[in-house]
């Protein structure tokens, strides 16, 4: 029997700060319990970075789904590593559609990665959009083409930036029946 | 909505299917993954609406799957993945008919626009092939025009031979469009981006006629300086058109009809067969049966040619679609002439559909543009066509055609030449008053 808790894995050193929040959030948002495991440090098995120090987080979420053994709802990593996927140069996240596993990166979602000085509201607003979004996906929920919706994809943090926190009319039906 | 678009992702790690097929589907498509080429092409013959390839896969490659796959759906979409090192490729497979080209890793603002662009494309095309159909069964293929039943037939057969590769003989006298017709079947095959050559057998003595259909190798016969590709070879994968096929030599007909049997190929002064994928359409004036009871022509060849006729009538035939036809190059040769010209008179359409018209419709095409370029009025009048045309119409139009027509005719010459006097007039005609008066409420003439 699956306990309905999404369990909050960190992948290397994650500021406690940030997790609490993160917790609260997902909480708030789904109405689930959030539950966190101790700092993960990736194996040898993930393929070494490329792109300059970017991490493949298809291969990230693979090795959790296999390696982790949770008896959770959903199993949320997140990492301070800037990741890539097979098929795009950069990514803010990844997860699997219908599937268990979600991974955010924090790395690019700092006002501080473009040069500007550092914003804590503007960073943890990007966050909570990114993992929302991501988690989202697990339960189904596709990309919405309201571009005020959680859901609308973002390709940089202007579209993030943009977005609401909080799912469309359409969107929000939809995860209510699914979660 | 993007529930009911398939897309299918054609590559050989499964990283990549599985990672670009998760993203795509967060976008709400349909998703469909092959590992390879071949089977690939099975899926491509069900329901695909857009491919994303990688160029580079062992066996079948990227590019090989392209044009595999336009020979099943024509109109597919095909966005080839390539990785930096395979530009060049890519931009091949942008000459073979790709619709665009992603380099992996992408930027997924990138791929999503091309994704959208390219079934947007599709999308268009489809509605535009939609429109053409509404108006082609309205009024014809581009300009075939028509809405007499004898060319509603025509459409309809061009319609249902154009999906199929049988060979067709189009007839009809000079000048009723037998090659925009071959042209219209072409371009509703599934062909229609393969090649479509033309050539006209009547106008070649023979052994020029050979080389311009089977092609030479250098130093075939004198003057043959380098080789060259013939027109069948030229057609590999389209459709070829035989015009006047009726003029070819005895000895041309044997060589054709070896090619029609067995689709293979030998260049003049070569004996290396060249394997030919060409759809046939021949057309002529004569008749062919006539000219194989003569012995002029083959019997067999005939066969080989004529899976299917199509009969064209001559416009006099048909004369329904004359002002239809009429207009139609009135529009195009004002556009082409710059011309403020609005339309054409009603004497002048008369005359135009009364004319027999032996030099068909493209004597009719002729007659138009003079009439356009002569023009100096509002409109078209009997003065702007050819003297041909109006010599009869100037003639019917002094000589009634009815009993009914010379007899009220003749009643107000004599009326107006006796300035309304009844009883003179009357009298001219040796009918009574009375008769007169009921023939003229009969005829509704007043002064």
């Amino acid at each position: 029997m699956t306990d309905r808790i999404i369990t909050i894995i960190p992948i290397g050193e994650i500021d406690s700060s940030i997790l609490d929040f993160i917790s609260w959030s997902i909480e708030e948002t789904f109405r689930i319990t959030t539950a966190r495991l101790p700092n993960h440090n990736l194996s040898s098995e993930i393929p070494p970075p490329l792109y300059g120090n970017r991490y493949n987080s298809t291969s990230i979420l693979q090795h959790l789904s296999e390696k982790i053994s949770v008896n959770a709802l959903r199993l949320l990593a997140i990492t301070e590593l800037d990741l890539y996927s097979p098929i795009f140069s950069t990514l803010y996240g990844e997860a699997q559609l219908n599937g268990k596993c979600a991974l955010v990166s924090l790395h690019r979602l700092r006002q501080e990665y473009y040069n500007l000085p550092p914003d804590q509201t503007i960073f943890l607003s990007r966050f909570h959009k990114v993992v929302i979004h991501e988690i989202a996906h697990t339960f189904g929920l596709i990309h919405c083409i309201d571009k005020n919706c959680i859901m609308y994809p973002s390709s940089n943090v202007i579209d993030i930036d943009e977005k609401s926190p909080l799912f469309c009319p359409s969107c929000n039906p939809k995860l209510l029946s699914n979660i | 909505m993007k529930h009911d678009i398939n897309i299918l992702i054609v590559d050989d790690e499964l990283i990549v299917r599985k990672s670009m097929s998760n993203w795509l589907k967060e976008d709400g498509y349909l998703v469909k993954t092959c590992e390879d080429g071949y089977a690939a092409l099975e899926q491509i013959k069900s329901n695909i609406d857009l491919a994303i390839v990688d160029i580079k896969m062992p066996g079948m490659d990227g590019i090989e799957l392209l044009k595999e796959s336009k020979k099943i759906d024509p109109d597919l979409p095909v966005i080839i993945m390539t990785a930096y090192a395979s530009i060049d490729t890519a931009v091949q497979a942008m000459k073979e008919g790709a619709f665009d080209y992603i380099v992996k890793p992408f930027n997924p603002e990138n791929v999503s626009q091309v994704i959208e662009r390219a079934l947007k494309f599709k999308m268009l095309e489809k509605e535009n092939l939609l429109l053409r159909k509404e108006l082609e069964k309205k009024y014809g293929f581009d300009e075939i025009i028509g809405k007499s039943k004898k060319m509603e037939e025509i459409f309809q057969l061009i319609n249902t031979v154009s999906e199929s590769d049988a060979t067709i003989m189009i007839r009809g006298k000079s000048g009723t469009g037998k090659e925009l017709i071959a042209r219209a079947i072409h371009a509703n095959s599934k062909r229609r981006y393969g090649p479509l050559i033309a050539i006209s057998c009547g106008s070649l003595p023979e052994t020029l006629l050979e080389s311009e259909l089977f092609g030479y190798e250098k130093g075939a016969f004198t003057g043959a300086h380098y080789s060259r590709k013939g027109r069948l070879e030229m057609a590999d994968g389209g459709t070829l058109f035989l015009d006047e096929i009726g003029e070819i030599s005895k000895k041309t007909q044997v060589d054709l009809l070896r090619v029609l049997q067995e689709m293979v190929i030998y260049r003049l002064g070569s004996t290396k067969p060249i394997k030919i994928d060409a759809r046939i359409i021949s057309a002529t004036n004569l008749n062919l049966e006539e000219a194989i009871k003569d012995g002029r022509f083959r019997e067999d060849l005939y066969y080989r040619l004529n899976v299917v006729t199509i009969n064209i009538p001559p416009l006099n035939e048909r004369r329904e679609d004359i002002p239809l036809l009429a207009n139609y190059f009135f529009q195009k040769f004002t556009v082409a002439n710059t011309k403020e010209i609005v339309g054409i008179a009603g004497e002048a359409m008369k005359a135009l559909i009364d004319y027999d018209w032996p030099g068909n419709v493209r004597e009719l095409e002729n007659a138009i543009e003079r009439a356009v370029v002569v023009s100096k009025k509002k409109e078209i009048i009997l003065d702007d066509l050819p003297e041909t045309i109006t010599i009869k119409a100037v003639k019917t139009e002094s000589e009634p055609r009815s009993l009914n027509e010379f007899e009220k005719n003749r009643i107000l010459q004599v009326l107006n030449e006796n300035d309304w006097n009844i009883s003179k007039s009357a009298k001219i005609l040796k009918i009574d008053r009375g008769t007169l008066y009921n023939k003229l409420k009969k005829y509704r003439i007043e002064r």
